[in-house]
């Protein structure tokens, strides 16, 4: 056994060790706390109630609406005859894939494509066709505007021979945006994140996740953004992702300081563990009105199911629609004394209404009565 | 002779460098001790001695030689592990592992939670590849809901349902081993 090889041994270890260090520390006292039943308070302004909100000399109609549930998920995992007559054939998605994929210098043979089948998201409303060709590389194309969504390429590389495939971050960073202007877009697109596979050693890292967003205001929009993952040395593109959803780019009414009170208030209502409250940060951010607060304000679980299919698998899937608009607010992060790594509850503002329109974290990750 | 502040980054300790710099010389050492433990024996001191350091070096001095910390422990290890199979290993001197206890209350913390994060560990490696990512990542690499979500290209609620579950599975089994879990 070589040194390499003894200690990536080690190293799995150990990583396991202190990862069950870490889950038995915070395992500790959560398990101590009960969980509290959610019950909604009160109504948080008239404005909301009736629809709509005054901000500053503008009168703007609400964001928020009311969740909208799925009521029988596994129906609507299939593509009725309705949806079946507005989206285009199977034909069409292919020639589509193949037309969009020169542009990322992708050749698909359509005598390699293996299977093609129809997959439908009830969850964001969105159907698509996934082509699988006999090399296992998948294009996954939106079946209602013909749009390619993503691509998964093999990369014909044994483990050991990727993982010699190595190089700096700045490298790194600098091929991608070669990659970029090659696929064609501009400079609109810029650096919002990256990551890759060793990020505590990234000269090992062979495999790098870089995200291009289009920037409104100096605010990045990941709903209008372009993901890779990219190889080193052979710069090759494995997987690209593609998300162009609507934005409203809505103006800026709320200033910063009414977004910070607005959360606050929220909290007193969703903070229901009674963590104490450390610290605040905030920033305007582009994001996707969700039902995280609602659901919890309103004392209906994270909205999250599990099932067990026939062959025993479990299926988990969320329970409510989850395609709300894109839109320009104010994340305020609130950091608490005693959450799970110091895992703060980020709350929407939306900048124009001044609504919650939804957040992140907003549950504890010791949710649900069936963990008890 | 590198010392403990030339591993804390960011007043973390990078324990994978640790692990690069010294395992092999921790296995010669182990090896040349004890010829007939096995290589999964070994490997498992090494990652033992190494889990010790992680649990306990912000109590250490920032001076302290990184070397002779694991020789101490691994010895103290090691030590334990032949006390424990003492007719297994009767053709080595125990006694020469004796006079190294500088690292002995670190060890011992070990073994009150061996029994339980062996139980754990266990349930963690009859998991799914996916799972046992998601479990390192949230863990051990402290990575947020979303970075975990773009690292494997799944969503966010299927990352979080996992933890979910991964908890819940671990709970479950430690109840039906005898654990109790409040």
């Amino acid at each position: 056994m070589n040194n390499e090889e003894l200690n990536r041994k080690i190293l799995e270890k150990v990583k396991l060790k202190v990862a069950i260090s870490n889950f038995e520390k915070e395992e500790k006292p959560m398990s101590k706390q009960k969980i509290l039943k959610m019950v909604a308070t009160f109504i948080i302004t008239i404005g909301l109630a009736a629809g709509i909100t005054y901000a500053g000399s503008a009168i703007y109609e609400n964001v928020f609406t009311k969740p909208e549930k799925i009521e029988n998920y596994i129906d609507e995992l299939k593509v009725n005859e309705e949806e079946l007559s507005k989206i285009i054939s199977e034909e069409e998605a292919v020639n589509k894939a193949v037309e969009e994929l020169k542009r990322y210098k992708i050749d698909l043979n359509t005598n390699d494509i293996e299977n093609i089948e129809l997959q439908k998201d009830p969850n964001y409303d969105t159907i698509t066709y996934v082509i699988s060709t006999k090399n296992k590389d998948n294009f996954f194309v939106d079946a209602n505007s013909g749009d390619l969504r993503i691509f998964y390429i093999d990369d014909g590389l044994s483990l050991e021979e990727v993982e010699k495939c190595t190089s700096s971050r700045e490298d790194i960073l600098e091929q991608a945006k070669i990659k970029m202007k090659e696929y064609g877009y501009g400079d609109e697109y810029k650096i919002s994140y990256v990551n890759c596979n060793n990020s505590d050693n990234e000269e090992k890292a062979y495999m790098w996740y870089i995200t291009f967003a289009k920037e409104y205001d100096g605010i990045f929009n990941e709903y209008q953004s372009v993901t890779m993952t990219i190889i080193p040395k052979i710069n090759k593109v494995t997987q690209l992702s593609i998300e162009n959803e609507p934005f409203d780019d809505n103006p800026i009414e709320i200033s910063e300081e009414q977004a910070i009170e607005i959360a606050k208030e929220k909290d007193k209502i969703i903070n229901t563990e009674n963590h104490i409250q450390k610290n605040i940060e905030s920033k305007l951010a582009i994001v996707r009105v969700n039902p995280q607060v609602y659901l919890k304000e309103n004392g209906l679980e994270n909205g999250t199911e599990t099932m067990t299919l026939e062959d025993g698998r479990n299926f988990s899937y969320n329970t409510y629609k989850m395609n709300g608009r894109v839109r320009k607010a104010y994340a305020i992060s609130i950091f608490y004394e005693n959450r799970t790594f110091g895992m703060p509850r980020t709350y929407y503002v939306d900048c124009t209404t001044g609504e919650v329109i939804g957040g992140d974290d907003i549950f504890d990750l010791h949710f649900g009565a069936d963990e008890e | 002779m590198k010392e403990l502040k030339d591993y804390i980054e960011k007043d973390e300790l990078n324990i994978e460098s640790v692990i690069n710099d010294y395992s092999g010389s921790l296995y010669k050492f182990i090896k040349s001790h004890s010829y007939n433990l096995k290589i999964e024996d070994i490997e498992e001191i090494i990652a033992d001695t190494f889990f010790v350091l992680w649990k306990n070096y912000k109590k250490m001095d920032l001076d302290d030689k990184i070397s002779n910390y694991l020789i101490g422990v691994s010895k103290n290890i090691l030590f334990n592990k032949l006390r424990k199979n003492k007719t297994k290993f009767n053709n080595v001197n125990i006694e020469d592992y004796q006079n190294i206890f500088s690292t002995k209350e670190d060890v011992e913390s070990l073994y009150e939670e061996q029994d339980k994060m062996n139980f754990i560990e266990n349930i963690i490696i009859d998991m799914d590849s996916e799972s046992k990512e998601i479990f390192i990542l949230f863990y051990y690499e402290q990575r947020k809901i979303k970075e975990i979500s773009k690292i494997l290209n799944i969503s966010e609620s299927k990352v979080k349902t996992r933890l979910h579950r991964i908890r819940k599975k671990i709970k479950k089994e430690l109840e039906k081993g005898g654990y109790r879990y409040e």
